[in-house]
């Protein structure tokens, strides 16, 4: 069963272990003028999470090793007050980074819970102390921004600060956190989109941040235990989302204004599969397969544009930032994170499916 | 009250279904009005629907365009077929049956197409029986006054939407077909009737949508040869279900699983 699904992600998992740079960490995309470039940081931490899992499922330890060496190079770089800069390595100047730090954490916090080594607890609540100290009155920063405010995607910062709070029992990092949550829900307006969700306060979003933003909520949510707190608050952006996907066979718009007009002659494909994670998570929550067939449409689109075998050898199983190449999300490139989000929603998948025909050989049909 | 006759919609001359459901009633001496053909051959018609389901849905089509409507599946036995000898049913064109017994024969771009409600309007037949052609929008259904009945492949108001022989598998549902009234929404008019048929050790899931298929037929047959609803309980339809949409390819995967699990059980 799923032989495809399983293709696909070992092609794209054998890419994300060829992104390993020499230096250290993970190219942040490929270019077939360019080649591969520096080592991204920000996502080089994310992509940690992913490997490990895939060495869980598949048995890898190739997979465990690389991504013990990215945290390992991760950790040596970090500020000794905690944050991480902005930007490729190495950065031009110092430039503290809210959200690659918080990115950053999600794989060291993952390396802690697997080799329950007090280096990495250290490392990570280094980092999270450093966001959390950097929060303001009003639940927000103000330093450390990307393009010069606090969007509404930093929910993806609190969610990592939430499991590294979980890990180390740090109500301090935890409170934080509830603090910047409960500010950016605020922003959400009644057709479900959020105020500030894309990298630019009053343009259109990428599905890339309009997926980070939600899943930020989903997955504090989860950690919260408590669903109506930010879950239930999304569960109508999470319909249109839905909606979209199956209307389009699973090829969502690059990105969508606030009035959800889409940006339509291209299609981000990190937000594809991202958005498929997000339906995977609330399937995870109310067993509607529905969900899954949406996900599983957009995952699908996603495999269509990934090369499999091709003479150049860094492009089999490489995930373009848009379809078509030329689109304005990431033209031209291949970046490490839409592999990313591309393994992860392949893993996802066949672990859902499997539990649930486990469920059906079990129950009375 | 006397029964003003039926017509029947299709999206494309082959049919199966709107020719079944005409010589039916034809033969229980219900007036056949008219048809009207959707044309498959219009480019808007492909380019929405290769947007919509992707390149696939052209190799889908193809068969049902040139009059190969079901399953290639040898070793599977084909209810529709044996339906149509059961029934004396051997046409294959609804043009040459409209022509045989000088019924109206309408070929249109659009359902939604102006010249189809002007001749709903003329005709003012007692039912419009739907057996396909796209969704059904405001001008038609304002026409008919309601008066357009369906055939849906699941059980409303829980199964609504696309694939609802297939997701009526998955979400654990009753094998049923509904025959219900068309309004604006997608399949929430009131339900007229609700059919059952079972699933056997030996279907597949064509062979599932072929049984659905026919019990949607006999479900049409009986309720537009009425010229009224007085003998049904009317339900009111309830649209707050999440619509079903068609099955991606791997779902697919996961509902071949489902369907030989629930065999095997039922074994």
């Amino acid at each position: 069963m799923y032989d495809n699904y399983r293709r696909h992600l070992n092609k794209t998992i054998q890419w994300l272990l060829k992104s390993n740079h020499t230096k250290g960490g993970s190219s942040a995309h490929f270019n077939p003028v360019n080649g591969w470039s520096k080592p991204y940081p920000e996502t080089t931490g994310y992509i940690i999470p992913t490997l490990i899992e895939y060495s869980h499922q598949y048995e890898d330890l190739k997979a465990k090793q690389v991504a013990y060496n990215f945290a390992k190079w991760l950790s040596d770089i970090q500020h000794e007050t905690g944050y991480w800069n902005g930007g490729l390595y190495p950065a031009k100047k110092e430039d503290p980074s809210v959200f690659n730090t918080g990115q950053i954490l999600f794989g060291i916090i993952c390396c802690y819970k697997e080799a329950d080594d007090l280096k990495w607890r250290k490392s990570a609540q280094k980092g999270a102390k450093w966001l959390a100290d950097s929060i303001d009155s009003e639940g927000l920063w103000n330093v450390g921004h990307y393009t010069g405010f606090n969007p509404t995607y930093y929910t993806r910062v609190a969610w990592p600060m939430l499991l590294v709070a979980n890990a180390t029992g740090d109500d301090f990092i935890k409170d934080k956190a509830v603090q910047v949550l409960d500010k950016l829900i605020k922003r959400k307006k009644a057709n479900g989109t959020f105020w500030g969700w894309g990298f630019e306060k009053n343009k259109p979003a990428f599905t890339h941040t309009i997926a980070y933003t939600i899943r930020g909520f989903i997955e504090a949510s989860i950690l919260l235990e408590d669903w109506d707190r930010y879950g239930s608050k999304v569960e109508p952006t999470l319909e249109k989302l839905y909606k979209l996907s199956e209307l389009n066979n699973g090829r969502l718009a690059g990105a969508y204004d606030y009035e959800w007009q889409p940006t339509d002659y291209y299609s981000c494909l990190t937000g594809n599969v991202q958005v498929a994670l997000c339906l995977m998570r609330w399937y995870q929550l109310n067993g509607d397969l529905q969900l899954l067939n949406a996900a599983s449409k957009l995952i699908e689109f996603v495999n269509d544009t990934q090369f499999m075998n091709t003479p150049i050898n860094a492009l089999n199983g490489a995930v373009a930032g848009s379809k078509p190449i030329w689109g304005r999300y990431m033209m031209g490139r291949y970046p490490n994170w839409a592999a990313k989000f591309h393994a992860d929603a392949l893993m996802l998948f066949l672990e859902l499916s499997k539990k649930k025909e486990k469920e059906w050989s079990t129950a009375e049909l | 009250m006397e029964h003003r006759g039926i017509v029947i919609t299709a999206g494309f001359d082959k049919s199966i279904s709107a020719i079944a459901v005409a010589e039916l009633l034809h033969s229980q001496g219900i007036p056949i009005k008219g048809f009207v053909v959707v044309s498959p051959y219009s480019y808007s018609r492909f380019r929405k629907y290769i947007k919509k389901r992707g390149i696939s849905f052209l190799w889908e089509a193809i068969p049902r365009l040139i009059g190969y409507q079901q399953s290639a599946c040898s070793d599977s036995r084909n209810y529709v077929e044996e339906f149509r000898e059961e029934k004396d049913i051997s046409c294959n064109s609804i043009k040459t049956w409209a022509s045989n017994r000088s019924v109206d024969y309408l070929s249109v771009p659009s359902i939604n197409d102006d010249s189809v409600a002007n001749y709903l309007n003329d005709v003012e037949p007692q039912w419009l029986v739907y057996c396909g052609g796209g969704i059904i929008r405001e001008k038609v259904i304002r026409t008919m006054d309601g008066r357009i009945l369906n055939a849906h492949q699941g059980p409303l108001p829980e199964v609504r939407g696309m694939n609802a022989a297939e997701w009526s598998i998955l979400l654990d549902k009753n094998q049923e077909v509904t025959i219900h009234l068309i309004d604006q929404g997608i399949d929430t008019g009131d339900i007229i009737t609700l059919l059952s048929y079972s699933i056997t050790s030996d279907d597949t899931i064509n062979t599932i949508r072929d049984k659905a298929k026919v019990k949607g037929i006999e479900g049409l047959v009986e309720v537009a040869s009425k010229s009224s609803l007085d003998d049904y309980n009317l339900r009111q339809n309830n649209s707050n279900y999440r619509q079903c949409y068609i099955l991606s390819d791997t779902m697919k995967e996961l509902l071949h699983k489902k369907l030989n699990l629930v065999q095997k059980k039922k074994v």
